[in-house]
């Protein structure tokens, strides 16, 4: 992978230490640190108020690049999306995973947590799901379950469904910039 | 003492060579999904927190164009070579895919941004062997200190039953980040649990403090290490422990790297 030279021991006889940075240089350099550092509790500070802190709504969008919650709630339950479309009356279930397979180790794009927070994230996947099928309307469903500790599978039992959006899939769905699917 | 003497420091160039593995190991899988993903054959979303989508939508050629930018500057870096410009060239390129993505750029992704921004700031873009100011390694601890003091004092103030392990345990079976065999055996022992989960939180909320200190900084690197290693084998993060990892040869000062890797090479000599 690298240049195996690189990763052994310079000249020994070169000191580790050959200079310091003086003058106004090094107070710039100082400042800019302690900037960065600032920048950094502003992203904890921004991410204790779930990313829409008073900073945010001060100054902008700036701290997502310093947010790093990560594990810190209790969920109890398993949650998921699922796509359905009309067939013969009924709603049947699309495969949304076979047309979209790409996925994180979080799940499929749609299970992000940001698109059943915000409905203007759910109409470009029920649009994209128009795309597969025949039926006339898709609809997307949020199901939860309760985790079982100390067993790898996690059986659905008394599934929890909310119905998130009916999308007819005749509507245009205008996707930026002035694309439509 | 934190100063601006100028150092050599040997940790550089193995945290640029762990880097470009970590980014590898993280973008690699992605390539068979780059048009799905990035591209105007997927389902563009007007999503994130840089909406690029509102401006352009990757072409299937561009988004390849741009993943072929991305690998290859990842080879550069990984291999000496052009690392300035490779370092630019893997900025731009994840940036402008993750951008088009918007939903994914996860916690690993934006510590592969920063650790980047650092190595092109560090002395000779993480040669390893040229001489100059510690001060992007200060803000590669900055950066430690956000991640891991963030997470922690998230955990320490905002969920109290952190500390008798609960949601760990749920963490272990979790839909999409648990199932792995370990977190599943541990999930339902409390007793187990609960102890890693105090050390979680010490270390994490500690480490923002204690790094700073020159003769604390290798135990609580080696603490982390282990938590790394844990969480490799508990939870599925995807490559968070290897980039997480990539860049603790700088978190060290210059001497104690040096004296860890003569360590490494007299063990490794003997066997």
């Amino acid at each position: 992978m690298s240049d195996a030279s690189q990763l052994t021991r310079p000249n020994p006889s070169s000191p580790v230490t050959t200079g310091e940075t003086q003058g106004v240089r090094a107070w710039l350099t100082w400042l800019a640190l302690f900037f960065f550092a600032l920048y950094q509790v502003a992203g904890f500070s921004e991410s204790r108020a779930g990313g829409n802190g008073p900073l945010r709504a001060l100054t902008g969008d700036y701290y997502w690049p310093v947010n790093w919650s990560m594990f810190t709630g209790l969920s109890k339950t398993h949650t998921i999306m699922e796509f359905e479309g009309v067939e013969n009356g009924e709603w049947v279930r699309l495969p949304m995973e076979e047309w979209y397979p790409a996925h994180w180790e979080s799940g499929y794009r749609w299970e992000r947590p940001w698109v059943y927070k915000w409905p203007s994230l759910q109409r470009p996947f029920l649009a994209a799901a128009c795309q597969h099928t025949d039926a006339p309307y898709v609809r997307i469903v949020q199901r939860s379950w309760n985790k079982v500790l100390g067993q790898a599978e996690q059986p659905r039992k008394k599934v929890r469904e909310k119905l998130l959006r009916v999308w007819e899939c005749d509507r245009p769905y205008p996707m930026p910039p002035g694309r439509v699917f | 003492m934190i100063t601006l003497k100028h150092e050599t420091h040997r940790g550089w160039a193995w945290f640029r060579v762990l880097f470009a593995f970590a980014a590898l190991l993280t973008w690699v899988p992605r390539g068979p999904h780059v048009v799905e993903t990035y591209s105007s054959e997927g389902i563009p979303l007007l999503a994130g927190h840089v909406k690029i989508t509102n401006l352009v939508i990757w072409s299937p050629t561009t988004a390849w164009l741009l993943y072929a930018l991305l690998i290859a500057s990842l080879l550069c870096v990984g291999a000496g070579r052009l690392r300035r410009i490779g370092l630019v060239g893997f900025v731009v390129s994840s940036c402008a895919l993750m951008f088009a993505e918007g939903l994914n750029m996860k916690a690993y992704d934006r510590l592969l941004f920063w650790q980047a921004v650092m190595l092109f700031l560090s002395p000779g873009a993480g040669s390893g062997r040229t001489s100059g100011p510690p001060a992007a390694r200060y803000a590669m601890l900055l950066v430690y200190c956000g991640l891991y003091g963030s997470t922690g004092w998230n955990k320490i103030l905002g969920e109290p039953r952190w500390w008798s392990g609960l949601p760990l345990q749920y963490d272990f079976v979790h839909r999409q980040f648990g199932g792995l065999p370990l977190g599943v055996w541990l999930s339902d022992k409390a007793f187990l649990v609960a102890p890693m989960s105090w050390a979680t939180l010490i270390w994490e909320g500690g480490f923002p403090f204690l790094i700073w200190f020159k003769r604390l900084a290798p135990i609580v690197l080696a603490v982390g290490a282990v938590f790394h290693l844990l969480i490799l084998f508990t939870l599925d993060a995807n490559t968070f422990s290897f980039v997480a990892v990539a860049a603790y040869p700088v978190l060290l000062n210059a001497s104690q790297f040096d004296r860890f890797e003569d360590w490494v090479w007299s063990k490794i000599r003997r066997n």
